[in-house]
């Protein structure tokens, strides 16, 4: 296997080193007015019919014979720039765009080039500006971009108001989430109703359900990447939002003009302080959290430029004596270099932290529980623009992992034991090439291979179960002793065949390896889910997924439609036996079961990008199922996330140069679910009796959202919208959960409990910004 | 723990006073009937009881039938054995069995052509030292300024060489509580084990003149495991875990339980 690697590694750079010299240009595209670097804005060279679109930096290279062109330079919502070049030796263009002045007029969803959908091999993508957020209706007036991406196909949200997210069957721990490229751990906030991500920070966004480049590694699923603004770069500028349960300011300034900027962006909710002004009882507790995001960069040259982002956010919730707060912290170092104007460096130092911290005070005593994990992260990344029709990626990257799996400690006149689960490390490392090819004038791919390895260290003491949980052997580890290794090869390709200008056949296929898990107490997001490394029990889990689609645009690439279908396999999937207790829990791998996974699904896409009226409807058939030899019986069952139908719908339209009316109406078939099938008494009382896992279903959930934005008077120097939204219009109870019990009020007799959350809900939101 | 997340999502919910729970309407499967054993050998004077039933109809109690003409057989791992009389329609008591500390027992029914068996421990007592109580602050525990509850206190010494399982039991005016969502009150010693331990019950609204008493069961590991996971099946389906049916030390699919505690008492009068 090895030796395949290698050879697949060297193939095509020799191909890439030994194509024909030709001269490049390169340089950066820029948005003129803030200086924000543009990612995938569109560089042509019309004499020659090719082009290509600067990276996540704003950096763009193409290398092309000798000549005189014309390049035209373009990014939606923006001027286009045509230069005209005599280009007989390598060439420098930085470009500065133009925000177009009647951008207003046109509600985009993407900058992408108007038929990349078409040409591009990638397949199961989904991009979002996130200035595109600003119309859609949201719960509490909260712009998030965790829950507009649930309205793409193939994406479902893990409840009702979930930030969680499932892609294509997976579950929501497989998403890998990444905030300037530090993994967030835990990407909710307040029980998973809002995410950590303040979109006034926030640039953009690419979720990849499929065709996952092998830059990117860790998680089965799904990767969602998003980038932070890196700050105005011209002048000063501050914006933000007053709503209903929280404010958001966030401050711009250029460090020295042109060279540099940063960004301080901050949130903070504040339901609890206007609930206690209706319930006096509820005085001197909170429940609240806050988000912070900065991020400041510098060029330092022709060459180099470096960048410094943090995010730290943290709920906090203090009911009398008893204290819970948990949160994220990321921190990320970059440096960019240009070796030559061909090869293009990224090195990224990069540190994640998730923990939640409990405090009781009770019986003279004070309890404290803990758990977290921090990671410190080396990352290498090259970019070598070979020539027009390749470019080639490869780097690699090494995190140590610490996980503190959970301790619980208290002190006073009666204290209890203290609990403490010992830490475990381990190295999760990665080392990838791919190239992204076009052949011909039809056909593009992107390939490339990922070999990602795992290594779990001492110290500590490791057991290892049989299936029914019980040890068969105890193991003392020294300091950095090796405990186990797993590494896995992990193919990606995603290739697009043009049938004609307008339409596309697409296909793509990866393996995914994922070393750490999360284990959850409870369905809903929660602050108190632990992540676990793999270890001698708990094998790395494994998936492929074969996918192939149909892509085409309609009326002047106005209109864009795909089909996608898709089959994904996994294996080492992890579920939990009865009873099973995760917290504080040193056996926990002894109460855990492995089994299999399937999903397959057709996620159908129709999208109006251009227009007054804008909008989509995305439709995914799916069905997804697991397979456990120690539950079910070892039948295969369906998973939680096993959606038959999801449906969303999405528009928005410009009524005048002031209002804009938008609309989302959302419908899934019910979640897979464990109801009773009989009864018995146990001590007099009705105890249920299961049988089937997830043998029933929720009742199905739809929901209308409406909002209005209004755009206040626009100056120069100062803007300003208000946004009135509905949520649930047509105030339809979605079941949240369906509880079992027996009745209240009449003995013998039992009764089935709909507990709904949230029925219709008005809020406002106003924004400013000057 | 898990209470802690509803707790939470109670708290969230309230806090916008958002939601909304209403009885509805579900159709549910019928299970075929499977036989349900309930029976516990303690270290308090006989007899003890074995309860035979059937699981029926979750919506419907008239299909819960008692089982006749079953034979329960209770074993000592001394080799003494007892055949439990049939006193009423599904319940079998002992006659002369007095259930001994640190001793093994076994049960072995036979119903309907099937054989059902299971083993459990009945550990040594762990007496209660003292009892005591306190008024809770005012507005604690989610209570308006006005609600006056106590906080009961039960000290006990943890025996430090031995897993110890525990149930607590608690009588106001000799009325039990009533078990409901996750009021079997069971824990194990990790918390404090070899010490000595008050553990409290808050928020109890209880007033001066009352008698508070407490049973301290010590129980095998069998009946600490099914009282902790009966919790879990009957607050169920929410938004908690998959439910699962308890963990039971019967075999053959048999529901139920064969549980065995020693069993030490106190009490305390408010005032």
């Amino acid at each position: 296997m090895k030796i395949n690697f290698l050879i697949v590694f060297f193939l095509f750079f020799t191909q890439v080193l030994f194509a024909q010299e030709k001269n490049t240009l390169s340089g950066y595209i820029k948005d003129g007015s803030t200086g924000e670097e543009l990612i995938g804005a569109t560089v042509y060279i019309q004499e020659l019919s090719i082009g290509t679109v600067s990276n996540v930096y704003g950096f763009y290279s193409i290398t092309i014979p000798a000549g005189d062109y014309h390049v035209r330079y373009s990014y939606i919502g923006y001027e286009t720039e045509v230069d005209s070049i005599d280009f007989y030796a390598n060439q420098v263009i930085n470009i500065e765009l133009k925000p177009q002045s009647t951008q207003l007029d046109e509600v985009v969803i993407t900058g992408e080039q108007s038929d990349e959908n078409v040409r591009s091999a990638e397949m199961g993508v989904v991009k979002m500006d996130v200035k595109d957020l600003d119309v859609i209706p949201v719960l509490f007036g909260e712009k998030d971009i965790l829950k507009t991406i649930q309205l793409m196909p193939g994406v479902s949200g893990a409840g009702e108001g979930s930030t969680g997210f499932y892609v294509r069957g997976g579950n929501t721990d497989q998403n890998l989430i990444l905030l300037d490229e530090a993994p967030v751990y835990n990407a909710s906030h307040l029980l998973g109703f809002f995410s950590v991500f303040n979109s006034d920070a926030l640039k953009d966004m690419k979720l990849y359900k499929s065709g996952i480049p092998a830059r990117y590694g860790g998680r089965l699923s799904s990767v969602l990447d998003v980038h932070m603004n890196n700050g105005n770069s011209k002048k000063f500028t501050m914006q933000g939002g007053i709503g209903i349960i929280s404010s958001r300011l966030t401050l711009e300034a250029p460090i020295v003009k042109d060279k540099g900027s940063f960004i301080i962006s901050g949130r903070r909710t504040y339901a609890d302080v206007v609930y206690s002004i209706f319930d006096p009882d509820f005085r001197g507790n909170s429940l609240y959290f806050y988000d912070l995001n900065a991020k400041a960069n510098y060029t330092l040259g022709e060459k180099d430029r470096i960048y410094l982002s943090t995010y730290f956010g943290r709920d906090k919730f203090e009911f009398g004596n008893f204290g819970f707060d948990w949160g994220n912290k990321t921190a990320t170092l970059r440096w960019n270099h240009l070796y030559n104007e061909r090869l293009f460096s990224n090195t990224s130092f990069i540190y994640s932290n998730y923990n939640y911290k409990i405090k009781a005070e009770m019986s003279e005593a004070v309890t404290r529980i803990s758990s977290g994990i921090e990671d410190l992260n080396f990352k290498q990344d090259f970019s070598f623009y070979a020539n027009s029709n390749n470019t080639a990626r490869f780097g690699f990257n090494v995190i140590y992992h610490t996980f503190f799996p959970g301790e619980l400690t208290s002190e006073g006149e009666n204290a209890f034991n203290d609990i403490i689960l010992d830490q475990q490390q381990a190295f999760e490392s990665g080392i990838y090439a791919s190239n992204e090819q076009k052949i011909g004038t039809r056909f593009n791919m992107n390939y490339g291979l990922r070999l990602s390895m795992f290594n779990s260290m001492g110290p500590g003491t490791f057991n290892t179960y049989d299936s029914d949980g019980s040890i068969t052997n105890t193991q003392e580890y020294d300091s950095w002793e090796n405990i186990i290794n797993y590494y896995g090869f992990e193919p990606r390709m995603s290739a697009s065949f043009l049938l004609n200008e307008v339409s596309s056949i697409k296909v793509s296929f990866q393996r995914t390896y994922q070393y750490i898990h999360l284990l959850s107490s409870s369905t809903s997001e929660n602050p108190t889910d632990i992540w676990v490394p793999s270890s001698i029990n708990v094998k790395p889990g494994i998936a492929e997924q074969y996918s192939i689609g149909y892509f085409r645009n309609f009326f002047d690439d106005k209109f864009e439609t795909s089909v996608e279908v898709y089959y994904k396999d996994m294996h080492n999937q992890i579920d939990y036996k009865d009873g099973a207790n995760v917290l504080l829990n040193e056996y926990v791998e002894a109460d855990l079961a492995f089994g299999i996974g399937r999903s397959y699904g057709l996620e159908v896409f129709l999208k109006k990008r251009l227009g007054k009226f804008t909008g989509w409807i995305g439709y995914t058939l799916g069905k997804t199922e697991k397979q456990f030899d120690q539950i079910n019986e070892g039948n295969w069952y369906s998973a939680r996330q096993d959606r038959r139908h999801d449906i969303s719908i999405v528009g928005s339209y410009k009524l005048s140069q002031k209002w804009t009316l938008a609309a989302n109406w959302i419908y899934y078939t019910g979640d897979a679910v464990t109801f009773p099938s009989g009864q018995y008494i146990i001590d007099g009382n009705s105890v249920p009796l299961y049988t089937e896992r997830n043998g029933y279903r929720m009742p199905d959930y739809h929901r209308l959202d409406i909002s209005a934005t209004y755009m206040g008077k626009q100056t120069r120097r100062f803007n300003s919208s208000w946004n009135f939204s509905l949520y649930n219009v047509y105030a339809h109870e979605n079941a949240y959960s369906i509880s079992f019990r027996e009745s209240e009020d009449n003995p013998y007799e039992n009764e089935a409990v709909q507990l709904s959350l949230f029925s219709i809900i008005p809020s406002i939101t106003w924004n400013f910004k000057f | 723990m898990k209470n802690l997340v509803n707790i939470i999502i109670l708290l969230f919910s309230v806090l916008f006073l958002l939601s909304c729970e209403k009885v509805i309407d579900v159709d549910l499967k019928d299970a075929e009937s499977r036989l349900v054993i309930e029976g516990n050998i303690t270290s308090d004077a006989g007899p003890y009881t074995v309860y035979l039933s059937k699981s029926g109809s979750y919506f419907d109690y008239s299909t819960l039938e008692r089982v006749e003409n079953g034979e329960v057989i209770i074993s000592d791992e001394n080799g003494y054995s007892e055949v439990l009389n049939e006193v009423s329609p599904g319940i079998y008591q002992t006659q002369n069995m007095q259930g001994e500390e640190n001793t093994n027992y076994s049960i072995q029914v036979v119903s309907e052509g099937e054989i059902y068996t299971a083993e459990e421990y009945l550990p040594n007592k762990v007496e209660i030292d003292t009892m005591y109580f306190e008024k809770d602050e005012p507005g604690s525990y989610g209570n308006d300024e006005n609600t006056v509850t106590y906080s009961i206190y039960c000290v006990f010494t943890d025996p430090a060489e031995t897993v110890d399982y525990y149930r607590f039991k608690i009588y106001t005016n000799g009325l039990l509580e009533e078990a409901g969502f996750g009021t079997y009150l069971v824990t194990d010693d990790e918390l404090f084990n070899g010490i000595t331990f008050p553990v409290r019950f808050a928020g109890r609204e209880v007033v001066p003149g009352d008698t508070v008493k407490i049973e301290l069961q010590t129980t095998g590991f069998n009946t600490y495991e099914y009282f902790r996971t009966v919790n879990d099946a009957i607050g169920g389906g929410g938004m908690g875990s998959t439910p699962y049916n308890p963990i039971t030390n019967l075999d053959n699919d048999a529901l139920g339980y064969f549980g065995a505690y020693n069993n030490s008492a106190s009490e305390v009068v408010i005032q």
